[in-house]
């Protein structure tokens, strides 16, 4: 067999799937023999085998014909995962940005500028590499796991369709946000947890300047994350509120903002009045993650109780 | 004139996706290896690109309308191919289809100038 030969087959074999690479090959092998003999006997000519390979196509496009489903997301999940990936960074890079700069302003020794804004755009760029990684293996555990995004249990029925303005109809983008936010304050807070506290530096060996927080609030959030997140693929699953998910998430949501008090609000203050002890004794500025955790809670209360209501009285919820 | 020689050949392409199946289906009736059904289908008169065929070959064996066994009596081993139970069944539909759906054409294309 020519060499010319064994150079074209190593090549599709490189883009070949691992299990029927060696059938294929040596059934490509047979064929392209079998072809030779029979336009050109028994001696080809180096000519002879490079129009036959031609005719057989670049080695890739002929790999790629032998493989099927060689994407890690599908085109269900594919708009969605941008969506979340688009909002995620958009949030997390900023937010890390401006932790590691206010990090830098009000670290208890004074640090050079110039190198605590390159560790801060470092950082926030991880971060966002982080997130993308985190959010791609989401997607694609989704996408070859049973779990189907437009999965209809039962035959599509016109008369079934929601009407206009449903407010159980699913914002595809706001859960695509809740996704997003899902997987950045889980693997937020599974790096603080292993470092010990907040941090903004983002390396396991040398996690810089750390401050503490309570362990126990820091798990209650994680888990509080974990849980939106599984929330808000099975409400992407179902394409449809209930009034008990909506309600799962409002409190899921007041928790969360609770465990942020305790978690990111009163330590980051602890931090500001020790660069800055006059705010401690300042009416109003000294309860500020007070007032911020009461208000965010209000706040949630009274935008969502409105839909849970209408989501309650919507004719489809059971 | 290049951008409607390459829609007529994506549209020819497309044309002759579902036809290429039926035809390898139908010729699987004994048994066949790769090259030698090319030519068996290049004789009657339809022409298929081996980096066409081979490809489908065994994707017709993964949907298990095709099986195969590697023939290792003669010198080269060569892997031979032939229609399945569930092969013949959707051959038998398929050509039903395919009748009917030639026979529409035909008053569809031919009586086109008469509507």
């Amino acid at each position: 067999m020519s060499e010319l030969v064994d150079r074209y087959l190593y090549q599709v074999a490189q883009h070949l799937p691992l299990k029927p690479r060696a059938d294929i090959v040596a059934e490509l092998r047979s064929q392209i023999q079998d072809q030779l003999d029979d336009r050109y006997g028994g001696a080809p000519t180096p000519d002879d085998v490079t129009a036959v390979l031609r005719e057989l196509g670049d080695p890739r496009t002929l790999a790629a014909r032998y493989s099927e489903d060689r994407y890690l997301v599908g085109p269900a999940y594919f708009p969605t995962m941008v969506t979340v990936l688009q909002y995620g960074w958009a949030i997390l890079p900023p937010i890390v940005l401006f932790l590691s700069i206010f990090g830098a302003v009000t670290a208890p020794e004074p640090t050079d500028m110039l190198r605590g804004l390159f560790d801060a755009l470092i950082s926030a760029v991880q971060a966002g590499l982080l997130l993308t990684g985190a959010v791609v293996v989401i997607f694609a555990v989704l996408e070859r796991s049973a779990l189907a995004l437009r999965a209809q249990p039962t035959p599509f029925d016109p008369a079934g369709l929601p009407p206009v303005n449903d407010p159980a109809t699913v914002n595809r983008f706001e859960v695509a946000f809740g996704i997003a936010l899902g997987v950045i304050v889980t693997l937020l807070l599974l790096y603080f947890l292993a470092v010990g506290g907040l941090t903004l530096h983002f390396n396991l060996s040398d996690p810089g300047d750390v401050i503490p927080f309570p362990t126990l609030w820091g798990v209650a959030l994680l888990l509080n994350g974990v849980v939106m997140l599984v929330l808000h693929i099975v409400v992407l699953r179902r394409d449809r509120w209930d009034y008990r998910l909506w309600a799962l998430e409002t409190a899921l949501e007041v928790f969360g903002s609770i465990c942020l008090f305790f978690v990111l609000y009163t330590p980051l203050f602890d931090r500001l009045i020790a660069s800055n002890p006059g705010i401690a004794t300042t009416p109003v500025l000294n309860a500020l993650p007070e007032l911020v955790v009461i208000a965010g809670a209000v706040g949630t209360l009274i935008t969502r109780g409105g839909k849970l209501v209408a989501v309650w009285r919507s004719p489809r919820s059971p | 004139m290049a951008d409607m020689d390459d829609q007529i050949d994506k549209l020819r392409l497309e044309l002759r996706r579902g036809v290429i199946v039926l035809a390898v289906l139908a010729q699987l009736e004994s048994a066949s290896y790769g090259y030698s059904l090319i030519q068996r289908l290049a004789e009657r008169g339809l022409e298929i690109e081996e980096g066409t065929l081979y490809p489908l070959l065994r994707r017709l064996e993964q949907q298990s309308l095709l099986t195969s066994d590697w023939d290792t009596s003669e010198a080269r081993p060569r892997k031979y191919y032939r229609i399945s139970e569930a092969g013949r069944t959707v051959l038998t539909t398929l050509s039903a289809e395919w009748f009917a759906t030639a026979a529409v054409m035909r008053r569809i294309l031919g009586d086109g100038d008469n509507e």
